[in-house]
Parts: structure tokens; C-alpha cells; sequence
């Protein structure tokens, strides 16, 4: 059993806020998929439930399984169940990857391991996320493709075996094979028990994992709760119909154009004048 | 082997390398300055544990000859001086692994002088509480398409100071002469310190010369990413910091790299 409940979570960074009030509960066997446009809050949300130091919670409370995360450190709240798939995973030379999931199994388990047992775990995991096994005498995600970093990512859940288990974009990077190949563990992994919340922008990818529910976050807001009905229709229409349908005026993630601008002369006559 | 008595000259303390050679090395068994004549067409690879406190390594590095020479620092504070001068097509390594609880001024200056005469320094060093290491290293790059390369990976501890220096110098009129510089540590707590440049001084227009430093904290990310698997801040920081400076455990054999294991997880 794992339960996650937010509730008015305010966050910001470098004093902007970004989340502004959300309340989300997640109970045993929910799939949450969340979407919404670029740079109002997704990948906010999941960094704050982990506990990234750039984001400061202003107001609000979050708990899991009954437990105040925010009190907790973010080691803390691995070992109580959370993971992070991370959308740019970092690269990190020098470090071993094996020497690195073997810690992380480590940090859970009173009973460390044995170097056999640790490899054949490996061996099996590795084969289930189609990475080569000599990947992991590698320096952690150094030189690794945009798709073996995401691979990487999906390989440390399933060691770890989380509750609870957020997917940044898991599927950006990923070629059609890949992305059938992640939908397999990732299905397999909620097969376990785990729970999950799933941001990405297309559809392709909820269509293989199915979750069976969906929220919408515009303006550091969920503005829409519902089933997998609101992601199909999200891909087919967009984001429009939120607009005219709920009222909410969708703010843009650009910035608008400074009255002066490098350029040569003819982006600098549109600019001016505008495309006529 | 041993250096025994056979190949060494006594008067001046010299070897003459007349065949390929595995010799491992202990300064404390015969003088503080030894000097290595490396005839053309031979190798040598040399493993020095123990020094004195002041000591002066010679090589000579004669036509298509090739020296390696790994050093694992000891316990004793020390000033270790390098001299080096490599003919046509001679090469001559370096790999200096420093995990001693001991002050260290290494000075090195070799000159590259034959055509595509190649040398290379690279350490891997710590600087715990109120120790000093200080890395001097020079090449002089006369040879027509000479190489060099100096990479340094260090940690200073608490109050440990790590001074890298680096200078190459391309001489005028040399031409595809290539020189690398990389420095870069690791400052591991509040009252840490480093110094590190790497130098260039390149007289010539037809070459290839690069030089980076970083000296900083660890970044914040890379500890942010191990602590989201549960690692804690102590063993991020720990290993991250031991993957700057395992690297250079590939250039040793399996008893120094389990020494210099050690070493290093004594350190944190």
C-alpha cells in the first residue's frame, strides 16, 4: 500500500512562483498520467515530491504513506519508496555504474548483497532493458545516447523497486523499439505494486502503458482531473479546448520580443513592422 | 626485477638500458639520484615506491625508446625533481598516484626534443588536513610534431592545498607540435584550497595547444541525482570524489591498484 497526498503545494524558484496551489492524491494501483503545456509545472511537481534543493516549497504539505516528506531529506525519501526517471539524466565521469547500483541496492538492504547475487541481478535487469552488460563498467551515463540514459533510468527502478515511481519524459530520446521496450518494464514494474506518475506529450506512449488517470497542469494549476478520455483528447485537440471549456487563459512560456533586438536588418524590419 | 647491482653504475648511479626492462624501484635502497640512459628501440617500465626526502630521477630517452614510470607515493614528506630529454620518436609517461599524508613538492621539466618525440604527466593526488602538494610540470617542446600532455585530478581535504602548475613551451619554428593541459580539483570542504594554471607558451603558429581548469565544490546536480537513489550526502560526495581520481588506476598492476584503492578510502 503507498499513498501520496499534496495538498495546496506553492513552489518557487528563484523566487518566481511556479506551482501555485496544487492538491493531488495518489492510492494504491493509480497510474497517473500528467501532462499540460511546456514550463507551467510538470517537471516542477515530480523535482519538489523528491526534494530537489532548487525548488523552494512556500506553502502546502505533501506526505507519503503518512509520513511528512517534506521533512524528510531526499536520500530519505528514496528509501521510503519515491523515484525520480530524470528527463536529462546526468552525466557523471568517473563514476562506475556498477560501483554506483550497487550502492543504491546497498542503502536499502540491511544484509548487503553478495558480489554473485548483485551481478546475476544485474545480468537479468540489464537483458530486460536490452543494455549490454558491459555498459555497466562505464562511467554513469558518460557518452551514453539520449536513449541509453533514458534505458539507464528505467534499469535503476526496477533494481530499486520503488513504490511510487515519477517518469520525467521517459519516452523523449527513445526510438519506436525503445519506447516498446520501456512500456514492457514499465508495465512489469506496476505489475509489482508500484505506483506511478507519468509526464510526457504524446500519446503513443500512455496507448502502451495505460494509465487510468490523467491531470492537467496549466499555470501551476491542475485544471483538469479525469481518466485517459482527457490525454486522447489532448492529442487529437490539443490544449485549446481547456482554454474555451474551463475558462483558463493559458500563459505562454516565451517571453515576449524586447523592443530591441540583435538581428540582421530584415529580422529587425519584422520585428518593427511586423509580416505584413 | 629488482634494481640489483648488475645494471647499476655505483660511481654516478646510473643505468644503462640496453635491453627491455620491468624494474621496480626503491629509492631508499641506493641513492636520492639515479639517472636512466635509455638506448634506441628499448623499453622501459619503472615502478618507484619508496623515496627519500630529496631526490632527482634522470631519463634519457634515446630513438624509438619508450619509458613508463609509475610512481605511488609513500609516507614522507618530499621533494621529488624529474628531468627528462627525449630524442626522435622516444616517448616517456608519466602516472603519479599521491594519497600520502605528507607534504609534496614534485617539480618536472622534461624537454621533447627529437621529431615526434611524445611525453605525458598525469596524477591523481589528495591533500588532506594542513597538507601541501605542489605539482610544478613542464615540457619544452623542440621536435617537429612533439606531443605532451599533462592531466591532473586532485582533492583537497579540509584544510589540504593542491598547487598545480603547468607550462609548455613550443619553441619557434616548430611545426605540428601538438600540447594538451588538464587540471582540475576538487575542493571538498569550506576551508580547502587550490591553486592550478596551466600554462602555454607557444612560439609557433602551426600547432595544436589546448588548456582547461576547474577547481570548484562537487556539483550540487551530480549529488542531487545519487541522493534521488537513496545514497546519502556522505557516499554521494565519496563517490563522485573517487571517480576524479580512480581513473588513473588503469595505468598500474593489480597490486597497485589495490593499493592505491586503499589509499584512497583511507582518505574518506
Amino acid at each position: 500500500m503507498s499513498e501520496l497526498v499534496i495538498k495546496n503545494l506553492h513552489v518557487s524558484v528563484e523566487n518566481k512562483e511556479i506551482l501555485k496551489g496544487i492538491d493531488l492524491t495518489l492510492k494504491n494501483g493509480d497510474f497517473l498520467a500528467l501532462l499540460g503545456p511546456n514550463g507551467h509545472g510538470k517537471s516542477t511537481l515530480l523535482a519538489a515530491i523528491m526534494g530537489n534543493p532548487h525548488y523552494k516549497i512556500t506553502q502546502g504539505t505533501i506526505t507519503f504513506d503518512g509520513q511528512d516528506l517534506l521533512k524528510m531529506t531526499v536520500d530519505q525519501r528514496s528509501k521510503a519508496g519515491l523515484f525520480l526517471g530524470f528527463q536529462n539524466p546526468y552525466e557523471i565521469p568517473g563514476v562506475i555504474s556498477a560501483d554506483f547500483y550497487k550502492s543504491m541496492i546497498n542503502v536499502r538492504n540491511e544484509n548487503h548483497l553478495s558480489l554473485y547475487k548483485f551481478y546475476k541481478t544485474l545480468e537479468d535487469t540489464t537483458k530486460e532493458v536490452k543494455i549490454p552488460m558491459e555498459m555497466v563498467n562505464r562511467s554513469l551515463n558518460d557518452g551514453f545516447s539520449g536513449g541509453e540514459k533514458k534505458r539507464n533510468e528505467i534499469l535503476q527502478m526496477l533494481l530499486i523497486n520503488p513504490k511510487l515511481a515519477m517518469l520525467d519524459e521517459i519516452d523523449s530520446g527513445l526510438d519506436v523499439d525503445a519506447i516498446n521496450v520501456v512500456s514492457d518494464c514499465i508495465n512489469k514494474q506496476r505489475s509489482l505494486g508500484t505506483n506511478f506518475i507519468v509526464i510526457s506529450h504524446y500519446a503513443r506512449l500512455f496507448d502502451l502503458i495505460k494509465p487510468n488517470r490523467t491531470a492537467v497542469i496549466v499555470n501551476g494549476k491542475i485544471v483538469v482531473e479525469g481518466g485517459p478520455e482527457i490525454f486522447k483528447r489532448i492529442d487529437e485537440e490539443g490544449y485549446e479546448w481547456i482554454k474555451k471549456e474551463y475558462g483558463v487563459n493559458i500563459e505562454k512560456e516565451d517571453k515576449p520580443m524586447n523592443s530591441v533586438s540583435i538581428g540582421v536588418c530584415a529580422t529587425k524590419e519584422l520585428a518593427k513592422n511586423g509580416t505584413k | 626485477m629488482e634494481l640489483n647491482n648488475s645494471i647499476l653504475n655505483k660511481e654516478n648511479y646510473s643505468v644503462i638500458v640496453d635491453n627491455s626492462l620491468n624494474i621496480n624501484l626503491s629509492l631508499k635502497d641506493i641513492s636520492s639520484e639515479v639517472s636512466f640512459v635509455v638506448l634506441d628501440n628499448q623499453e622501459l617500465n619503472l615502478n618507484i615506491h619508496d623515496f627519500n626526502t630529496d631526490n632527482q630521477l634522470t631519463f634519457y630517452v634515446n630513438k624509438f625508446s619508450k619509458v613508463n614510470v609509475k610512481i605511488i607515493n609513500d609516507n614522507l614528506d618530499k621533494k621529488i625533481a624529474i628531468k627528462g630529454d627525449v630524442k626522435d620518436s622516444g616517448e616517456i609517461n608519466f602516472y603519479f598516484a599521491d594519497f600520502s599524508s605528507n607534504n609534496l613538492d614534485l617539480v618536472s621539466n622534461v624537454i621533447l626534443e627529437g621529431e615526434n618525440s611524445k611525453g605525458s604527466f598525469r596524477f591523481s593526488s589528495v591533500a588532506n588536513d594542513k597538507i601541501t602538494k605542489k605539482y610544478n610540470v613542464g615540457f619544452d617542446q623542440i621536435g617537429h610534431k612533439s606531443s605532451s600532455e599533462f592531466i591532473g585530478y586532485g582533492v583537497s581535504l579540509k584544510t589540504g592545498e593542491i598547487d598545480a602548475k603547468g607550462i609548455t613551451h613550443i619553441e619557434k619554428n616548430v611545426v605540428k607540435a601538438v600540447a594538451d593541459q588538464k587540471i582540475k580539483v576538487i575542493l571538498f570542504d569550506k576551508e580547502s584550497k587550490a591553486k592550478a594554471s596551466p600554462t602555454l607558451r607557444i612560439d609557433s603558429d602551426d600547432i595544436i595547444a589546448n588548456h582547461a581548469c576547474a577547481i570548484g565544490s562537487l556539483n550540487e546536480d551530480h549529488i542531487f541525482y545519487l541522493k534521488t537513489r537513496g545514497l546519502d550526502e556522505s557516499e554521494a560526495r565519496r563517490l563522485i570524489t573517487m571517480g576524479y581520481l580512480i581513473p588513473l588506476e588503469e595505468y598500474f598492476d593489480k597490486d597497485d591498484k589495490d593499493k592505491i584503492d586503499s589509499y584512497i578510502k583511507e582518505n574518506f
